[in-house]
């Protein structure tokens, strides 16, 4: 096509639309996806060059449970989760449920990280909990996390 | 993959004389019989005619951790509208965004297919690279998922010897090379006046790309999402457009 490819200059549909207004290709050899084009434009056009957006700042992410959660990872509780499983919630959850719990039970301030670890690690012991549940049961990985016996893996 | 695309350059030729026409094409047979029927039966007058919004909704973008940027270290400045914030130094995509932008991309590509367009899909990631030719495959489309020979799109008739028909619509599953440089598919797409889909992480350039969808390009689950959504839009696309030549011929 008789175009440029100087493609930092505006946008290949504003390109495609002046050799349309100016004749150099005909209406009837337009691009396939020009109509598509125009009648659902993107967002935002899609030129190379745009204004800096220096006044746009990147917020922090943060909740009232952090607290909470800062004090548990601390201890060295609730840091691993399993992405495997996405079934359930999380250990760090369960712990911070726990501590909310016990909080509004009435339970001293300095006890509530050991009584939540407590709580939750003999929640855990239960095997149904431990047990993962697999996605897609007749793939290889689930048949050979399904024969596993993770507790004592190292034992003969 | 792409060479199933070029290698018939003879056929190609025809067929690119055929389809670049787009005189049969029912938005013109509206002026000719100015009838409510033509009008509405003109896909292009219907905000979302394949329903592509019905494919997915935020939750299963959120299960398929499409909301996971880069490290703030690693932020394109023209990626900052889109993302949510920053979640002890990890970027978060608002995913209400990465859902309008990932909509109006599979409806241009429902229609592109519609439209008896041809689709290439393009990932340089090998993680993902065999999941990609799958569903191109699948789809009846193209795909480009190897080391990129520059040249391919701009000096084609050259290097494959013959008249090349370049695809309509090239969809790239991720946009980068490697960490540091940019697919060069992505500006030789903007040179030869090709629209482009881009998946693009916190790390890439949209600027380039005519509907970019923020959102993460390297998690397998996620890059299946992709793959499944624009299969789907795809199909709706082709079997619309055999629905009507049936009803035309």
């Amino acid at each position: 096509m008789a175009t440029t490819r100087l493609e930092r200059i505006g946008s290949i549909f504003s390109r495609t639309e002046g050799l349309l207004l100016r004749g150099a290709i005909k209406p009837d050899d337009r691009p396939l996806w020009f109509d598509v084009y125009k009648a659902f434009p993107p967002a935002v056009e899609p030129k190379f060059a745009r204004p800096k957006l220096e006044n746009l700042t990147i917020k922090p992410i943060l909740y009232k449970e952090d607290l909470i959660r800062a004090k548990f990872h601390a201890k060295g509780q609730g840091l691993s989760v399993n992405m495997l499983n996405t079934t359930g919630e999380t250990q760090t959850k369960r712990l911070i449920q726990t501590y909310q719990r016990l909080q509004s039970e009435g339970v001293p301030e300095e006890e509530l990280i050991q009584k939540s670890t407590e709580a939750v690690e003999s929640a855990r012991r239960s095997p149904a909990d431990t047990k993962i549940i697999a996605k897609n049961p007749e793939s290889v990985t689930a048949k050979v996390l399904a024969e596993a016996d993770l507790k004592n893996i190292f034992k003969e | 993959m792409i060479k199933r695309c070029i290698a018939q350059p003879v056929k190609n030729a025809m067929l690119f004389c055929r389809s670049n026409s787009v005189a049969s094409l029912p938005e013109l047979s509206e002026v000719t019989h100015e009838n409510t029927k033509a009008l509405s039966t003109n896909p292009l007058d219907h905000p979302d005619y394949f329903q592509v919004h019905n494919l997915f909704t935020v939750k299963d973008l959120f299960e398929s951790r499409v909301h996971y940027g880069h490290k703030e270290g690693s932020l394109n400045e023209n990626m900052k509208p889109y993302i949510f914030g920053s979640r002890q130094g990890h970027l978060i995509f608002d995913l209400d965004i990465t859902a309008n932008h990932l909509r109006a991309a599979l409806n241009f590509a429902a229609h592109i297919a519609y439209r008896g367009g041809i689709i290439c899909f393009f990932n340089r990631n090998a993680l993902n690279a065999h999941l990609v030719e799958r569903i191109a495959q699948e789809c009846g489309e193209y795909a480009h998922t190897r080391f990129w020979k520059g040249g391919i799109f701009t000096n084609a008739n050259h290097q494959f010897g013959a008249v090349t028909r370049l695809p309509d619509l090239c969809i790239f599953l991720n946009t980068q090379n490697n960490i540091l440089s940019q697919h060069t598919a992505v500006r030789d797409s903007a040179k030869m006046l090709i629209p482009t889909i881009g998946i693009v992480d916190s790390n890439c350039s949209p600027n380039l790309i005519t509907y970019p969808v923020p959102g993460n390009d390297d998690t397998p689950i996620a890059i299946e999402l992709y793959c499944k959504l624009f299969k789907a839009a795809i199909a709706r696309g082709k079997e619309a457009r055999m629905k009507f030549l049936q009803e035309n011929n």
